[in-house]
């Protein structure tokens, strides 16, 4: 599928990658380390038992080499280091496990994003200037303008209480705590995905319209094909190839949105993790959430723009 | 020849600015989503300034009532987790967001207008160097970022509007610099160069006003995004520290209290999506309005 | 002569706009017979894509057909279930358009666009359907067939677009294949290539063609019959040798003149219509070409003319038709006449 100059392209983007990731986390390695104090002074520690620590975590030697050590240490075994709370815990395996499940809601909110944004884009050009466009229109200005906790607590109030209390404790949805069903994913996941899918419904609507009228869709009409068929296969994959471009912005505003979700419904995730280390002052596992949610980004995009190869011939790099 | 040319060169036909900006005033006013939104915000100014010398009770004074109390005609939005009138908080946190939407974009516009200004207009190392941070910041996502500098700058106000600036002024910078770079080549600056106008003139004087359209557009929209940052910031604690009251902790609050007293959730819920709904709406009339593409 | 394969009768298609409702094609009549290739010449317009479209029910939003009826194998085609149409849609009656390089979708592979003409009637399974393409390609042309198949359009050159298309209407074999301006988007030799290919196809698989071009040097070449259209209307049909020699209505009289001629003496202005197409909002009332006729009288501004035979097969719609014209004039000052003259002239200045 793809060419010699694409594997190219793919290699010189993974280097890049890895420039950035290591930039951005050495940028948000030095600003933390130049913070007065050290993130053991709440430890209250005194004298020997406080320079043991120190040495533990390398915090006794010049900043210079503290930097030098966490890079290669990131870039040669991908160790993102200790954390300085939890003695012991090793950060790298923790962010990985934390990554699948972080993973499993922001997939499921991504799906659930393109799949209800295309559908009621689709609906609505389909239905050009009709109530149902205008009502889906004007929804996904609103559904933007929602921060997703106020989705969440919605969501929680209607499902997890008023349901729950109308229909005498049949319809059960737990707060907290997760994994016990999966039914649980959906509240988190929809309220994670609502937000963008307005959007991409808008960029749907515009782009299909826009598609429609082109020639080959009146070609395919005049070869007789089924109109079922030809907006799937001939309309849709021609809409999609604008839609592709706020992909990356999506998967951004996802992880960016799962801090705040996974807080909100307890799943301990990154950006659980993050928002946690963040009150307990535990830099290491910032920097190292982090660095994951760099490369993270960076691989999307990348996936962005191998997709476009896959959707539309034309484009070759 | 040569002085007929110089003549010329020194009346530039730049496009028409005031049938721009009547037609586009023109076109917004006939946009009803807007209006009802500039209605709403300049209520929300008015109340924010009201709050500042009135409330109905004094917004930090715990025990005006019983705890977790639901609306009644003495407190129209009911109490909170101390006893606390939520109205009167709500209308102090309109304060706060207002604040942080209008000071970030003002900074916003500070920073990143000048640097995309100078950057796509001399090219150069400054080019280069914006160009570069541009880039390796591009995609790390924005709301982290301003996390962490709220983490090591501590959590304020101020540091919130700083850690918001810091992450924002590039987009702007960005914009500013693509329209510096295209207007650059267009005929009226060319023929004000060769004039021997001065570049900050031509800079303020010619650049600036054409490309004010996509600047305000994008300042308007910038608005109702730092509102949401602060949100998010104050709803993971992060944020504005108590007492002072922001939509975002007084959500975070009411979440805690869902299950009992689903009004303390429900108040800055609504307040926050209707601020944030209102900003879009305008930021879209105006998107309307200005964009050129619309106009013909 | 055999009885007509298609006979559209009295069709009317409307677009509807703020002002009201514009009446593209207007009372539009003709028979196409099995193997012929006929030609519908006109304006920008004047109605004959419209009409060609109205056939086969394409005609785009906010357009309807309002009136008439078109008659394929027994059955009105504009009452025929959706289901019906489709079917025979790239079936029995295909069609091609201007642009080859805007009607093909750009991410699908060449090939696949043809084999799916083939797979929406059920014709052939996947393996046969790329076989016959392979060989359509071949028919129409397109070198190294068997690889150029599995290429994207952007791959191909305009004129191997526009074969590939031709191959994908040639498909299933159809009894009618409608040409809309095929060779309007094309350079002047591969304008050429392209009709002669066309030519070749109509002699050689009998497949019935319908031209529309508003170029009468497509008709001279391809077509042995044709329908002249203006502002919806058809005003002159006959055989092309008849028309091209002696036309009857001015419409085609000017856009014969302004046909450029290599044998022209040098100099001689190249000769246009003047005058503006008519809008189709508010037609004017009588003979809808009467502001830019010079051969008009009174009658021309009142009374809409209907078509009637002057020569054997060939109809025209006009109160005073070339004959006539020519007998009461000079044939020397007919010559001189520029066809836009009218605007100076009082009607029934030149003819009583």
């Amino acid at each position: 599928m793809f060419t010699r100059g694409t594997l190219i392209y793919i290699a010189q983007r993974i280097v890049l990658i890895a420039f950035t990731v290591v930039a951005v986390s050495s940028i948000v390695f030095l600003g933390i380390h130049r913070l007065p104090g050290d993130a053991l002074l709440s430890e209250r520690l005194r004298g020997s038992a406080y320079q043991i620590l120190l040495h533990h975590y390398g915090l006794d030697q010049p900043l210079y080499t503290q930097y030098w050590n966490f890079v290669v240490g990131v870039v040669t075994r991908g160790d993102l280091g200790e954390s300085l709370v939890n003695r012991g815990l090793q950060i790298t395996p923790l962010v990985l496990r934390e990554l699948g499940v972080s993973a499993e809601v922001g997939g499921l909110a991504l799906l659930f994003t393109i799949g209800l944004g295309m559908v009621l884009g689709v609906f609505a050009a389909m239905r050009q200037n009709t109530w149902l466009d205008y009502l889906l229109t004007t929804t996904s200005v609103v559904g933007y303008s929602m921060p997703n906790f106020v989705i969440a607590a919605f969501l929680i109030l209607v499902f997890g209480i008023w349901l729950d209390n109308l229909t005498g404790g049949t319809f059960y949805y737990q707060l907290g705590g997760w994994r016990g069903d999966i039914g649980q994913l959906w509240l988190p996941a929809f309220a994670l995905g609502f937000p963008y899918a307005s959007i991409v419904a808008r960029l749907t609507r515009a782009s299909m319209l826009e598609v429609i009228r082109q020639d080959y869709i009146r070609t395919a009409r005049a070869k007789g094909l089924r109109e079922s068929t030809i907006i799937i296969r001939h309309a849709l994959r021609n809409a999609l190839i604008p839609v592709i471009t706020i992909l990356g912005p999506l998967v951004i505003g996802i992880i960016t949105g799962s801090v705040v979700i996974e807080n909100f419904f307890g799943i301990p995730g990154l950006g659980k993790e993050f928002a946690q280390s963040i009150l307990n002052r535990d830099y290491a596992i910032v920097i190292g959430v982090f660095t994951m949610y760099a490369a993270m980004v960076g691989l999307a995009n990348l996936l962005v723009d191998l997709a476009y190869v896959v959707i539309d011939p034309r484009i070759r790099y | 020849m040569a002085t007929a040319a110089a003549v010329v060169a020194v009346r530039p036909i730049e496009p028409e600015q005031a049938s721009l900006w009547s037609d586009a005033w023109r076109r917004l006013r006939r946009n009803r989503f807007a209006l009802v939104a500039s209605i709403y915000l300049l209520l929300l100014v008015a109340v924010a300034l009201i709050s500042t010398v009135w409330t109905p009770y004094r917004m930090s004074a715990v025990g005006i009532t019983e705890t977790y109390a639901p609306p009644t005609a003495a407190h129209l939005l009911g109490s909170d987790e101390l006893g606390r009138d939520i109205l009167s908080r709500l209308m102090v946190g309109a304060q706060v967001s207002l604040i942080v939407g209008v000071g970030t974009q003002i900074l916003v516009l500070a920073v990143g207008v000048p640097i995309g200004l100078l950057a796509g207009y001399y090219r150069g190392w400054l080019d280069q160097i914006v160009t570069f941070i541009i880039n390796v910041f591009y995609g790390i996502p924005d709301l982290l970022v301003a996390m962490i500098l709220v983490f090591i700058l501590g959590p304020s106000l101020r540091n919130i509007i700083i850690a918001i600036v810091a992450t924002r002024w590039m987009d702007m910078a960005r914009l500013v610099r693509g329209q510096a770079m295209s207007l650059r080549e267009r005929e009226f600056v060319e023929a004000g160069r060769a004039a021997g106008a001065r570049p900050i003139k031509m800079l303020f004087g010619h650049i600036l006003p054409n490309a004010l359209g996509p600047i305000i557009v994008q300042a308007t929209l910038g608005i109702p995004a730092a509102i949401l940052f602060e949100a998010f910031l104050s709803f993971l604690g992060v944020g504005v520290q108590p007492p002072t009251p922001s939509w975002g902790s007084m959500a975070n609050e009411g979440v805690m209290a869902i299950q009992y007293a689903p009004h303390m959730v429900i108040a800055p819920s609504i307040a926050l999506s209707l601020t944030l709904m209102a900003f879009n709406f305008l930021g879209d009339g105006l998107r309307d309005a200005l964009d050129p593409r619309s106009r013909r | 002569m055999a009885a007509p394969i298609l006979r559209v009768r009295n069709l009317r298609t409307q677009f509807s706009t703020d002002q009201g409702p514009v009446t593209a094609v207007d009372n539009v009549s003709f028979d196409l017979y099995p193997g012929e290739s006929l030609g519908i010449v006109g304006e920008s317009g004047s109605g004959k894509s419209v009409t060609a479209l109205s056939i086969l029910r394409l005609v785009p939003d906010p357009g309807r057909t309002v009136g008439g009826s078109v008659l394929f194998h027994e059955q009105d085609l504009l009452q025929v279930s959706d289901e019906e149409i489709r079917e025979i849609r790239g079936r029995d009656i295909a069609m091609i358009f201007q642009d080859p390089q805007s009607s093909l979708n750009p991410v699908l592979r060449t090939g696949f666009q043809i084999d799916e003409a083939m797979l929406a009637h059920k014709q052939a399974t996947p393996r046969q359907a790329r076989t016959r393409t392979i060989e359509l390609l071949r028919r129409v042309r397109i070198p190294a067939a068997e690889t150029r198949v599995r290429d994207f359009p952007h791959q191909l050159s305009g004129g191997m677009r526009q074969r590939a298309m031709i191959a994908m209407g040639l498909a299933n074999s159809p009894a009618i294949l409608i040409a809309d301006e095929p060779t309007t988007a094309l350079d002047v030799t591969v304008q050429a290539q392209i009709l002669e290919l066309l030519g070749d196809l109509n002699r050689e698989l009998g497949t019935a063609i319908i031209m529309i071009t508003h170029n009468m040097g497509v008709v001279a070449g391809l077509c042995s019959r044709v329908i002249v259209m203006y502002a919806g209307q058809i005003v002159e049909q006959g055989p092309v040798d008849q028309i091209f020699d002696q036309p009857q209505h001015p419409y085609t009289w000017s856009l014969l003149r302004s046909i450029p001629r290599v044998d022209a003496v040098r100099h001689e202005r190249l000769r246009s219509i003047e005058g503006m197409a008519p809008d189709l909002l508010h037609p004017p009332a009588g003979c809808r070409f009467h502001p830019r006729c010079p051969f008009r009288i009174e009658k021309c501004l009142t009374d809409e003319p209907r078509l009637e035979e002057i020569h054997p097969g060939q109809f025209a719609s006009c109160w005073v038709s070339m004959d006539r014209a020519r007998a009461e004039m000079n044939a020397n000052n007919l010559d001189d006449i520029s066809p836009g003259a009218a605007s100076g002239l009082k009607p029934g200045e030149i003819i009583p």
